[in-house]
């Protein structure tokens, strides 16, 4: 988040290597260092002589019972629907990253524009600080392009260009191959000996092609591939294709396509992760995005995953993370994994959309559909072409991209990189409502190949059952050292994790496992309740009475005068060990249980002799 | 050039963000001590003075790492070291 809004505010054509390093040293678990460590990051370059001229700042975002919060505290942020985290200079927003509860797109253009007022104070302060510490900075000058030769190139090769980069009915290998050579052409009719000429000419090439790219989305009101601005390209979805995996899906739309796969888990297979703020936190929802060199027609290395592949997936869980079922409701733990097999653009949003069905595939309760889009904006100054579902090439040329996901309420994340100043409120508000139509049109396609989530999961996935139990007896069913819980796993093949409200999941492959291992905890914790009768054994004979199992491992007192009707002289002449005899309780106190056996005689008696008159 | 010292505030919210310069890390081109309440980043910055030829790219790199030391805690890793950031610093970088 540091790298993205201050990349494109050094001069174009500075090849100095240049680190930033924002290291937390304090933190009181209330304030999120990160959108402090834009507005650090910043100062530390303005306010230095290195020749970055235009500070920024990050602002957050939350958004609680219609009130807007500037920088809510982590504790704040829970009761949060939004959690927008906004950078930007004095002139414009340049970063947008966003997590929100279905919020509507008029909220969300009037939170941007808050967060904008707050980023622009900052800026402004911190050219006063600048001032005040009479910085001077480094000189430099952009390199000059040989102004004869890209006249040249422009003249001779605009309109060869311009076919090349129609891609009406092409496929993208073909127009980028296409292109190459075109590229190679103009380099080549350059002398071999003037290598610097040849070098102006390939980067001659490269501005040419983003000039017409815009002319013609301006001027011309025209996509490369011919498309309407707002229209999206054909979209294909396939569910359940997959037999053994929990839930499936195959996303195809256009030249991008991803293999989604929904895998349920226990408890056990949370991930823990060691956070600033929580110390660990255990995640129930994971979603990982992979993006193989072939879906691009390349070779390259598996080596760990990128940054680009961990951004993806950070981004897609966000969006689907507010559509979850609550844990209470559905106790498994989520994974999520996209394999992106074909790519031209928009594969993060493919990830959304594959994600939800294979969701529903997998019979996972969500609250509603998530679908995503990718959208450009090209502007001049008071020109501009809203972009739906920009494929990429539509995505370099750009001023504007944005990916926004939602429901069809609400928005569920947004991410925005602004490279220019200007846009406006007005701008954004009507960019955000075409995301909306396009998201909705989406929605409709994929309720065509699922509408909603399967009654069942799969039959391959583990099932969950979960109870309740009194606190007090989880010391009982884990045993000493963890003896009975281990015991009931080893003879049920059941999973069983205890919560400490008493909450116990219970998982297995099979249902009749998970019956016996619940049979089996209901035994240990089971409570006798007053007014019950129980079939119970006598267990052990004392000269006051007799214990008497009435659960197993659970013994009352059936003290000597709760034996009969009669008065008893000595227990032995009533009861023997072993014995099975109907008591009823007829108190507790704290473990103890008070038995009787004289008030089932005197209600059977009563009974008698109710039906004697 | 010494560089100078500067210590200012601005309110933010209900609170003051501070940034401190000209004290910690002065070897660094830029570098500050920004501060939010009791959370405290330091932010330091370079450029070389020599430029990469041959590149069409600008060569950046951001390097975002929350310590453990930092709230108080010993990592839960099995080095205890400060580790390789988990999913989510590389979004911060980024």
């Amino acid at each position: 988040m540091i790298d993205r809004p201050v990349r494109p505010l050094f001069a174009d054509g500075y090849r100095f290597e240049t680190q930033i390093v924002a290291s937390v040293i304090s933190s009181d678990a209330e304030n999120d260092p990160d959108v402090i460590a834009i507005t650090g990051a910043s100062c530390a370059l303005y306010l230095s002589d290195i020749p970055f001229e235009n500070p920024i700042a990050g602002i957050r975002i939350g958004l609680t019972d219609g009130k807007y919060l500037i920088n809510p505290t982590f504790d704040e942020r829970r009761e949060s629907d939004l959690n927008l985290i906004v950078a930007g200079t004095e002139e414009a927003i340049c970063m947008v990253e966003c997590e929100a509860n279905e919020v509507e797109e008029k909220v969300m253009v009037e939170a941007l524009m808050l967060a904008h007022r707050e980023i622009k104070r900052l800026c402004l302060w911190q050219k006063e600080l600048g001032k005040a510490l009479n910085i001077t900075k480094r000189e430099f000058v952009v390199p000059e392009l040989d102004a004869h030769i890209v006249a040249d190139v422009e003249k001779t090769w605009t309109d060869k260009l311009r076919t090349a980069l129609d891609s009406t009915g092409r496929e993208k290998i073909e127009v980028y191959a296409g292109l190459e050579d075109l590229k190679k052409e103009v380099v080549e009719s350059y002398p071999e000996d003037d290598p610097g000429a040849r070098a102006t000419a390939g980067k001659a090439f490269g501005k040419l092609k983003e000039k017409i790219f815009r002319e013609d989305m301006l001027g011309n009101k025209r996509r490369p591939d011919g498309r309407r601005f707002s229209e999206i390209r054909p979209i294909n979805c396939e569910v359940g294709w997959l037999p053994r995996v929990h839930g499936s899906a195959l996303f195809t739309r256009g030249e991008t396509q991803a293999i989604v796969t929904t895998t349920l888990g226990t408890k056990m297979d949370g991930q823990f992760m060691d956070d600033l703020e929580k110390g660990t936190v255990d995640r129930r929802f994971m979603l990982h995005y992979n993006f193989p060199p072939y879906s691009v027609g390349e070779t390259g290395r598996f080596g760990s995953t990128s940054r680009r592949e961990t951004g993806h997936g950070n981004l897609a869980r966000r969006a689907i993370m507010s559509v979850l079922p609550e844990d209470a409701d559905f106790p498994y733990t989520i994974r999520i994994v996209s394999d992106i097999t074909e790519s031209n653009g928009s594969s993060s949003m493919a990830t959304v959309c594959g994600g939800i069905l294979s969701l529903m595939d997998a019979g996972v309760p969500i609250k509603k559909p998530v679908a995503g889009v990718a959208m450009g904006l090209v502007m001049e100054g008071n020109r501009y072409a809203i972009l739906s579902d920009i494929a990429g090439a539509e995505d370099h040329y750009g001023d504007m991209d944005f990916k926004v996901t939602g429901t069809a309420d609400g928005i569920t994340a947004l991410q925005m990189d602004i490279k220019i100043g200007g846009i406006n409120a007005m701008i954004l508000q009507e960019a955000l409502e075409q995301a909306k139509k396009g998201r909705i049109h989406i929605l409709d396609i994929m309720a065509k190949a699922i509408a909603e989530p399967r009654e069942d999961i799969s039959p391959y996935a583990p099932r969950i059952i979960t109870m309740q139990i009194n606190p007090e007896k989880i010391r009982d069913v884990i045993g000493k050292g963890g003896s009975v819980i281990r015991s009931i796993t080893e003879e049920t093949g059941a999973k069983i994790d205890i919560d400490d409200d008493g909450t116990i999941s219970i998982a297995s492959a099979d249902g009749e496992a998970a019956q016996a291992a619940i049979a089996r905890i209901k035994a240990i914790t089971a409570e006798a309740e007053i007014g019950e009768t129980y079939l119970g054994t006598v267990s052990r004979i004392v000269d006051f009475g007799a214990f008497v199992e009435i659960i197993p491992g659970l013994d009352g007192l059936l003290h000597i005068s709760e034996i009969s009707d009669r008065r008893v002289k000595d227990v032995r002449d009533e009861l023997k060990e072993g014995q099975q005899i109907l008591v009823k309780c007829i108190g507790k106190e704290g473990n103890k249980i008070k038995l009787s056996r004289r008030a089932i005689i005197n209600e059977e008696k009563a009974k008698a002799s109710g039906e004697g008159e | 050039m010494k560089k100078k010292y500067l210590n200012e505030s601005i309110k933010l919210g209900n609170k003051e963000l501070i940034v401190e310069t000209g004290k910690v890390a002065k070897q660094a081109d830029g570098s500050v001590v920004i501060r939010y309440g009791d959370t405290i980043v330091l932010v330091a910055a370079v450029s070389g003075r020599t430029a990469r030829e041959g590149l069409d790219f600008f060569p950046l790199t951001v390097e975002y790492r929350e310590n453990s030391f930092a709230a108080g805690r010993i990592p839960g890793n099995y080095f205890r070291r400060e580790g390789r950031p988990g999913k989510k610093k590389f979004s911060h970088a980024a």
